[in-house]
């Protein structure tokens, strides 16, 4: 270990090696870790080149803020990481493009583009801490991309080191590009396992000078569903549109754009929602706090080490069914559920509060019963976090959404030795 | 022009394949005789000329992977077809072999507008799901100019865009799911009912990949609500620079128009000869902006739009009032192209992009180059994307026209690349721009990519002779030195 700490040391200095004496928790490794962050691409390089040779499996990582998802790994001991990689290769406000190293955080990348009234419009739970590579390997989301997308949307382009060493791009800067395979959309998503980012491009947005948001407390799930099937059909743009809630559901949806358009939307949701037992309206500030609730829940309950967390994706109609599929599972094991709906892009989200003492056992069940009612509905669900002991006794991924064969020797042909996060991507890939 | 033909054709026993496909397919189904096979050589890059020796329809998913089937059986190359509307001679067989003619899956199976979503197969014309969906008020976003013919399974391929992409994305950007005959005959589904895919995206690489990893044979797309109302402008300009420069400004303003299209001076020129819009005879360029969604608020847009189109100097600022006038704005876009075959025997599109700043230094040196090589270049394309279509208008008859039209090509990608670009945004690489893929990309890039292909395609069965300059079957263009 002091030896690998060491060699490590001599490619990249010893400022940027680090040892975790307890491990990663999160990971399901209490023993000593070894974190490597690069200052330059050329020394990571030179690290997965050493790593490659040495046949020492590897963890990429940005800043650590996404070691909830994914399988627990498999013998890795050595996390690389790019968060010492943190520059703006690029900014060009009149192009609304941008380039940035992966170890850039989004906090700091919205905190540049903010002085030019621009921001990435991406939202994910854990946008505090974030980095650029983390958010485009993990293609994590949030309410807003029910206006912008998703990074699979945003993205133009990025770098990325193979485990050979070998760098190589997909894409580009530019907003349409269709030169080639989408090597981009390859790597985004993949957590790490084909290669390392080290650099992403993205399409920005302005930041919509007025915001406001309406909040209606409804009665029903049907009401709160009927309302935001109602938005989404009509003529509104919204920014997002939310179903939030325990037992009582509360619907949020949020305009942002020109003063006169958002009244004029405000004003069409407050007359659909009528039956709403409250109707609240957040702007300016106030808006702010209640779009960062909606992800300060979720991003709290991924770092609790009590809590389950699902992503339940079905089509906008299925929304409902899978969300009474799992109130049923769940009732019966006398949990709690607190749920947050992307409603337009179907993605449901579920805090899933265990008893104490719940064992690991009863999570794993009620995983795969919901899993397999889910997929009646032609939906899947993914575990995006879970007490460490459940993890270790399930998949934490299900069926993916293409053919495994493929996926599988896509994995073996770019990694042959498996040394890219083994074990954390879907069971069945190395 | 002997070098835009392959210099190697596979050798087939051509009755012997006809009969075998008929008993997939029946044999009204299958094709062979030359002056068909003409039909099929070619398609929307005229200059590139390459037979099938059969052209088999489907009619179904289970007909297309017995055909794929067959086809890997006996080594035959083959591909899948759509309208043939293609600008870089991705549909056409580069060493002989089959076609897969899609033409008769052209069913839309279900329209799902409660999740936005329909589900076609891919012989279905893009324009076809629109004029289905508009009733519910719903449409197909991607809008290639070619939307009334080109095919869903065509813009898989190809990863189309349109004008109006500039706001809703590309292909890609609105396909759920698909079910694929892989390049070995089997049938599997990429994408789900759901919105984020699980494991690699596989779904994504499909897309754009120009017909080489996998053939559609359902599409899932998803459906985008008609915007509340249209605002079209359509203001002339005397000087090139200062319509480029209003389209780098009214997208830094923060608004997002859904289109911004342009038109530089010979194209003008011939859509006027041919249709007479009242152009100004010394109109420099076009410029279409399109905003759609809320009427609340589209009259002051409008007016910034107006304002600083007016500080650039526009001379001329129309703004249609009605879906007539509407219309009316955008014939002299989409006519253009019928316009420029009434100047030119031949013309070949280029399909460089270039980040919306440069476009102004770009245009310069496509005219610098127009007037090096003495060749007439018309301009229309999509600037709010900074994709831009150099027209090079020649005479392929004549043989040192045809190189020069190469060389000019290739200087124009070479700049788009130079200033941060790349050498197509929607038209693909197929045949005519395998030899610039070493202006964008290094051979480890390559590498990366053909290590995909041969993941799917290992025996580069399907659709042979495309996109990478390894596969170049001695007609692309060469590049000099
Ligand atoms: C006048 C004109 C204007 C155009 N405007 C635009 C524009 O604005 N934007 C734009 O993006 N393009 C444009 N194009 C280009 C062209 O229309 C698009 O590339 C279109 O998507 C091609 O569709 P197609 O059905 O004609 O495909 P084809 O030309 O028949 O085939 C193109 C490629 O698709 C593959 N293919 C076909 N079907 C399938 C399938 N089912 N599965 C897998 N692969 C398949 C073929 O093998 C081939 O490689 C234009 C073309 C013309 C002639």
């Amino acid at each position: 270990m002091a030896d690998l700490k060491a060699r490590f040391a001599a490619i990249v200095g010893t400022e940027q090696v680090e040892r975790l004496d307890e491990g990663v928790a999160e990971l399901g490794v209490d023993e000593p870790m070894t974190r490597v962050s690069p200052k330059t691409t050329d020394d990571l390089i030179e690290a997965v080149k050493f790593a490659n040779t040495e046949s020492i499996p590897l963890i990429p990582t940005g800043n650590g803020s996404a070691f909830h998802l994914g399988n627990l790994p498999v013998e890795g001991r050595v996390l690389l990481s790019t968060r010492n990689l943190h520059a703006t290769v690029d900014y060009e406000p009149r192009d609304l493009t941008g380039i940035f190293q992966a170890g850039k955080r989004l906090a700091d990348i919205q905190g540049e583009l903010g002085k030019h009234d621009q921001f990435l419009a991406l939202d994910p739970p854990n946008r505090a801490s974030a980095t650029i590579g983390g958010i485009v390997s993990t293609n994590v989301s949030g309410p807003l991309r029910a206006a912008y997308g998703t990074p699979r949307d945003l993205c133009l382009g990025l770098k990325a080191v193979m485990i050979d060493g070998t760098f190589v791009k997909g894409g580009g800067r530019v907003v349409k590009n269709v030169a080639g395979y989408d090597m981009t959309r390859m790597f985004l998503g993949s957590l790490g396992t084909l290669g390392v980012i080290v650099e992403a491009a993205f399409r920005l947005h302005p930041i919509p000078t007025d915001r406001r948001c309406v909040i209606a407390s409804m009665k029903s799930w049907e009401a709160a569903q009927s309302l935001a099937a109602q938005v989404v059909h009509s003529e509104l743009q919204p920014l997002f549109v939310e179903l939030v809630g325990e037992t009582e559901p509360t619907v949020l949806v949020g305009f942002g754009g020109i003063a006169e358009q958002v009244a004029y939307q405000v004003e069409r949701v407050e007359s659909l929602a009528k039956d709403a037992a409250r109707v609240e309206i957040a702007s300016g500030d106030d808006f702010d706090a209640r779009h960062a609730a909606l992800l300060d829940a979720l991003d709290a309950a991924h770092r609790d080490d009590t809590r389950l967390v699902l992503r339940i994706g079905t089509a906008m109609t299925q929304v409902l069914p899978a969300r009474e599929i799992l109130m049923r599972l769940v009732d019966e094991r006398h949990f709690g559920v607190q749920s947050t709906i992307h409603y337009p892009s179907g993605a449901q989200y579920a805090i899933v509060k265990m008893d104490e003492g719940a064992s690991g056992e009863s999570t794993v069940e009620l995983v795969e019963r919901l899993r397999k009612e889910v997929h009646a509905l032609n939906g899947r669900v993914v575990v995006e976090s879970a007490p460490v002991e459940a993890k270790r006794r399930m998949d934490v991924w299900g069926e993916p959404t293409g053919p495994l064969a493929v996926m599988e020797q896509l994995k073996r042909r770019l990694d042959p030795n498996a040394l890219l996060n083994r074990g954390r991507y879907l069971r069945g890939i190395p | 022009m002997a070098h835009h033909t392959p210099t190697q054709r596979v050798q087939i026993d051509v009755d012997a394949v006809t009969h075998d496909l008929a008993k997939i397919v029946g044999a009204d189904r299958v094709l062979s005789d030359d002056t068909s096979m003409m039909v099929y050589e070619t398609d929307g890059a005229t200059l590139y000329k390459s037979k099938p020796h059969v052209v088999v329809f489907p009619d179904t998913t289970a007909h297309v992977s017995q055909i794929v089937k067959y086809a890997n059986a006996k080594k035959i190359p083959f591909l899948a077809r759509g309208a043939g509307t293609g600008l870089s001679g991705g549909a056409l067989a580069g060493f002989g072999g089959i076609i897969i003619a899609m033409n008769r899956m052209n069913r839309i199976l279900k329209l799902d507008i409660e999740n936005r979503r329909a589900v076609v197969e891919p012989g279905v014309v893009n324009l076809w799901i629109t004029n289905a969906a508009t009733q519910h008020g719903y449409h197909y976003a991607p809008d290639p100019s070619s939307q009334k013919a080109c095919t869903i399974g065509g813009n898989i391929a190809e990863n189309s865009g349109g004008p109006h992409t500039l706001k809703y994305g590309v292909t890609v950007n609105h396909i759920a799911e698909m079910e694929v005959v892989l390049p070995n005959g089997e049938i599997t589904t990429v994408g789900s009912g759901g919105d984020d895919p699980i494991g690699y995206d596989v779904m994504a690489m499909l897309i754009g990949s120009e017909g080489t990893l996998g053939i559609a044979t359902t599409i899932t797309v998803k459906l985008t609500r008609n915007p509340q109302g249209y605002k079209t402008l359509l203001a002339v300009f005397h000087d090139i620079d200062d319509a480029t420069n209003s389209v780098s400004e009214i997208i830094a303003s923060g608004m997002i128009p859904a289109a911004l299209e342009m038109m530089d001076r010979l194209i003008i020129k011939a859509v006027e000869e041919a249709f007479g819009f009242g152009f100004p005879s010394d109109a420099e360029a076009v410029l279409i902006v399109e905003l759609d969604g809320l009427t609340v608020g589209m009259e002051e847009q409008a007016e910034q739009i107006v304002r600083i189109c007016k500080e650039r100097n526009a001379a001329n600022i129309q703004v249609a009032n009605s879906a007539a006038e509407r219309d009316l704005l955008w014939k002299s876009r989409k006519q253009a192209f019928g316009a420029l075959g009434r100047i030119a025997k031949s013309y070949l599109t280029q399909d460089g992009v270039v980040p919306r700043t440069k476009l102004p230094e770009v245009l310069r040196t496509v005219y610098e180059i127009s007037k090096k090589y003495d060749m007439r270049i018309a301009n229309v394309f999509h600037a709010g994307d900074g994709n831009i279509h150099p027209i090079l208008l020649f005479d392929e008859d004549d043989p040192a026209q045809e190189k020069a039209v190469l060389d000019a090509s290739g200087e124009i990608l070479k700049k788009c690349v130079d200033v941060g670009g790349t050498i197509t945004g929607e038209h693909g690489v197929g045949v005519e721009k395998m030899a610039f893929m070493t202006l964008l990309f290094t051979p480890e890039d390559l590498d990366l990519m053909l290590t995909v292909r041969s993941l799917f395609n290992p025996d580069n069965l399907l659709n042979p002779g495309k996109i990478f300059p390894s596969d170049d079957m001695g007609m692309g263009i060469q590049l000099d030195g």
